[in-house]
């Protein structure tokens, strides 16, 4: 049944592959690279087109650009998966007390994330880099403290509808208490639409990692991080072209198959979806 | 199974009010409401919607703040449980339980049915063997099997999540338990089977009931003792049978006249339907709530409100007409009059 | 009111007749039929109800009429419609949108959700009379009053300019009423007309679709689990149960000797107001035990057979067929419950 639904909806299958193929290539990097990213630096190989031993060539060190890809994965999708970590814990748990507190915290929560949204993320991140300085950790924490305006709103919205069920009203007078109403009687139910922003929120992340290290704050030199390849290859993008085109690829392609995957699950989990039976010959 | 508990009654309201809103203009949902349960009776409230039978219901639960008056559990005063510690708080929960009337939004759809019955249990303290003891035993009495579960709610139908809900209800071994609308939404097969469980129920565990309902058949066919409700007060109170057969207030009257009633023979009869809509409770009428629909208004029902007074032993009734004369003949509505 | 005797009566008196209605669903789960042969006939100024429990089939026979069944998921697979002497299956898109509203009209159950929330009440009203009487704007605003004060709303100038959140639930439905009945239709499906009102006001709507009717010679069908309305206003009555007619008959018969053991079960599981007064004892209500079928998983013979107290060997493997027993009475049973021979209960 569930496996008919998922096979029915092809960005999901679409998205999906892509994403677990990423994952694998950066789980198995050392195995898949020919070589080292950082420490195979010869200059006498330097600035090789593609192919031969090469095949996405070397960079102005001399370092293999397949390699330096395949690695690239691993800051990607680590800062895809941690700034999500930290957004949706700190824009559920806020979504939560805000719908169910109400009033008091409600405005709190809601003025704050109105503030939020009001600046733009990658300002917002810039200044907070700006503050602790350039490196993947202080990125970390930059992604992942300002962009979880979304996820708290649509839990607050859920909350909202959800606190006026009557099972929550059951749970009140079972003698559950605030919290355990909150986290194990109304958290479940929002856990799906927040999937969906996570997996999204992981492309757009994804993305701003890559703005970050061309703009020179992200993972510094020489971690193989695709944003920071994109930067370096600033200047050489007409004589060693190679340098953008596939970190550029492969950004593009993670990017791809996380926003298709986002919206597979959004599908998924609509209930009002339809499902995979077809009728013939309507009339 | 009434009269003689009438002493040392479970639940006692006396003056309850439940207002909405800024202090200078409140909504006045429920406006000095009184009745008692006693135990292993079943009083059923009725009226239409927006009457303020529901707001009752949930403030005796205390999921609403009631705004004056008290309502007293066993003769301990329970109008606001915030004072109390959690112990207590639990202690009380577990004396009144809801059934609600929507089966589907009544159930979380994320917990299993073991879960759904496990939970509270274990709130309330309960060892885990003896937590699934309980389980199976509610199972088993509400008419579950319990090779299901690990079921979620939607693998359930309407009825058999209506068993879940009451299953739950039961969990914690309740006096009272408050029936809000429990069988409305039901298909009629289904109804019955849940309204004899009730009865069932009832029985075997000694449970009282407040059963809120507009199905006025239902609740002659479950209630010791019926209060009709109109716009926030009871407007007529009495053993189920005063009220069926001899209804005083004219609203009663025309609430009964207008069921109809699956026998075509009785096609004959004039419904007698009453014209106009419940007033909004934000611009209540002057005197009389009711006075703009009566068939047999008076001058004096426009300016002066009646109190709900005995007019009999056990019969309670708000109207100037009965109050003022023990044995009322009072006129009939005419057929189809209209907004 | 008239009725003939003759079964089977000829075009000219009837109003609808529906032959052989079957209606398919996609789901999850496989094709759905959720209509499976449905046939009945209206004859003119009847008011037929059709009876059922949630899942009988008996507000998608009455979308189909109307051919609202959603495209996407749905679809008449085979049957007839004849209404005014053309079979609306056949009719194209053009032809029955001029049909909808003006020749057959329906209401909802949800009045509120059935009306544009955007919309002042009043021009509602006149969009059907601007559509299907093409009469300019002033014309329908007047046509609108007039018809807002026949369904019985109080001050209809005012209401005319008020959105639906204004207006309580009882005065929705009368304006769905009266944009049902603006021009005059032969046919209203009325579905669960009154299941979302008060009993105060599901009298006054009541009567309010009964006075309609004889004074526009309209018929009526009347889509209901309530028997109490059906013993109210209605004629004829075609009970359905897991998407199939199980009983048909005239409401006086159906009540007084039914002859499916679902429609009598169904009967006696409703509380009979003012019995228990009467009698000073609680008589246990009659349950119809277990749930409806599946209906992607439909058994081999009659599909109330595993519910049924009267069920023999033969009614789980063979399904009964439709036996006409009367003038326009049949029923859909191997042991009909009139019948002496079968004192046998389970």
């Amino acid at each position: 049944m569930m496996l008919k639904s998922i096979f029915a909806h092809k960005n999901l299958m679409f998205g999906g592959t892509i994403v677990v193929l990423v994952v694998l290539m950066a789980i198995a990097a050392p195995l898949l690279a020919p070589f080292d990213p950082v420490f195979d630096a010869d200059l006498m190989n330097s600035e090789m087109p593609p192919g031969g031993e090469f095949l996405f060539g070397t960079d102005t060190n001399g370092r293999d650009v397949l390699s330096r890809v395949i690695h690239g994965a691993r800051i990607s999708l680590s800062v895809g998966l941690v700034t999500q970590i930290l957004n949706t814990i700190i824009g559920v748990s806020l979504g939560l007390v805000a719908g169910y507190m109400g009033r008091f915290w409600d405005d709190l929560i809601m003025g704050l994330t109105n503030i939020m949204l009001s600046i733009p993320v990658i300002v917002f991140a810039l200044a907070i880099m700006a503050a602790l300085g350039p490196g993947l950790i202080n990125l970390f924490i930059a992604l992942g403290l300002t962009n979880w305006a979304y996820t708290c709103r649509i839990t607050r919205a859920q909350v909202l509808s959800d606190k006026k069920k009557d099972y929550v009203k059951a749970a009140k007078s079972l003698g559950y208490s605030r919290a355990s109403i909150m986290f194990t009687q109304i958290m479940p139910n929002i856990l799906g639409p927040v999937l969906v922003i996570a997996t999204l929120g992981s492309a757009e992340a994804i993305l701003l990692e890559a703005a970050l290290s061309f703009l020179g704050l992200g993972a510094q030199p020489p971690t193989p991080s695709w944003g920071g390849m994109l930067s370096s290859a600033r200047d050489l993008l007409f004589v060693a072209p190679w340098l953008s085109i596939f970190p550029g690829i492969a950004i593009f392609v993670t990017v791809l198959g996380f926003n298709m995957l986002g919206d597979g699950l959004r599908d998924l989990l609509d209930p009002k979806s339809v499902g995979a039976t077809k009728l013939g010959g309507v009339r | 199974m009434s009269a003689e508990n009438r002493e040392a009654p479970l639940l006692e309201v006396s003056d309850l009010k439940v207002h909405f809103g800024e202090a200078s203009a409140p909504v006045k949902a429920v406006d000095g409401v009184s009745f008692s349960i006693g135990r292993g009776e079943t009083l059923g409230l009725v009226g239409e919607s927006g009457c303020g039978k529901t707001t009752t219901g949930m403030a005796i639960v205390n999921l609403v703040k009631s705004t004056g008056g008290s309502i007293l559990f066993e003769g301990r005063e329970i109008t606001s449980i915030d004072h109390l510690s959690r112990a207590e708080q639990l202690q009380l929960r577990s004396q009144i339980q809801i059934v609600f009337q929507d089966p589907f939004s009544s159930l979380n759809p994320r917990m299993s049915l073991f879960q759904t019955l496990d939970q509270p249990l274990k709130i309330h303290g309960m060892a885990p063997q003896d937590r699934r003891e309980r389980i199976d035993m509610l199972l088993d009495r509400v008419g579950l099997n319990p090779a299901h579960a690990s079921r979620y709610a939607h693998e359930f139908s309407g009825g058999q999540r209506q068993r879940i809900g009451i299953a739950r209800a039961l969990a914690l071994n309740p006096k009272l338990i408050i029936c809000d609308e429990a069988v409305s939404a039901l298909d009629v097969s289904i109804q019955a089977q849940i309204i004899n469980l009730l009865i069932d129920l009832q029985e075997e565990f000694g449970l009282s009931y407040l059963f809120i309902s507009h199905d006025l058949a239902v609740v002659e066919h479950l209630a010791d003792r019926v209060a009709v409700m109109y716009l926030g007060k009871i407007i007529e109170a009495a053993r189920y049978d005063e009220v069926f057969s001899a209804p005083k207030h004219p609203y009663t009257r025309a609430l009964l006249s207008s069921i109809p009633v699956p026998d075509p023979k009785g096609r004959g009869e004039e419904r007698q339907t009453i014209k106009g809509e419940m007033p909004s409770p934000f611009a209540p009428p002057s005197g009389c709530h009711f006075h703009p629909r009566c068939p047999v208004v008076m001058a004096k029902c426009k300016v002066e409100r009646p109190s709900l007074e005995f007019v009999d032993e056990e019969h309670q009734v708000s109207c100037h007409l009965s109050t003022k004369q023990a044995d009322t003949s009072l006129g009939t509505p005419k057929k189809g009059e209209l907004a | 009111m008239m009725k003939s005797n003759i079964p089977n009566s000829t075009d000219l008196t009837c109003a609808i007749k529906v032959v052989d209605l079957h209606v398919d669903f996609a789901t999850a789960g496989g094709v759905l039929p959720a209509v499976r042969g449905v046939s009945f006939e209206l004859e003119q100024g009847e008011t037929l109800a059709i009876v059922g429990e949630s899942g009988s089939g008996k507000s998608v026979t009455a979308l189909s009429i109307m051919q609202l069944i959603a495209k996407r998921t749905g679809r008449i697979s085979s049957g007839e419609i004849v209404f005014d002497g053309q079979d609306l299956l056949q009719l194209d898109e053009h032809k029955l949108r001029e049909m909808r509203g003006n020749a057959i009209s329906m209401i909802f159950q949800e009045p509120m959700s059935s009306l544009n929330p955007l919309m002042k009440v009043g021009h509602q009203v006149g969009e059907v009379f601007r559509r299907h009487l093409k009469v300019d704007r002033a014309e329908a605003k007047r046509l609108s009053i007039e018809m807002l004060r026949k369904v019985g709303l109080s001050a209809p100038e005012r209401r005319y300019n008020e959105f639906p959140h204004q207006i309580s639930g009882g005065m929705r439905q009368r304006v769905m009423i009266a944009i049902a009945l603006a021009c005059r239709p032969q046919l209203l499906i009325a579905d669960e007309p009154t299941t979302a009102l008060d009993v105060t006001i599901q009298g006054q709507i009541l009567d309010l679709i009964q006075d309609l009717k004889s004074e526009n010679e309209m018929s009526v069908i009347i889509i209901t689990h309530d028997l109490g309305v059906v013993a109210e206003i209605v004629d004829y009555v075609v009970v359905m149960y897991a998407g199939q007619v199980v009983e048909t008959g005239y409401a006086r018969e159906i009540f007084e000797q039914p002859r499916h053991p679902y429609t009598k079960a169904l009967i006696n599981a409703v509380p009979k107001l003012g019995l228990r007064t009467r009698t000073k004892q609680r008589t246990r209500l009659e349950e119809i035990v277990g749930t409806v079928p599946n209906l992607l998983a439909l058994p081999a013979g009659c599909a109330f057979c595993e519910r049924c107290d009267y069920a023999q060997e033969i009614c789980s493997t063979s399904a009964p067929s439709m036996e006409v027993v009367g003038a326009r009475r049949s029923v859909r049973c191997h042991f009909d419950l009139t019948k002496k021979d079968r004192h046998h209960e389970r």
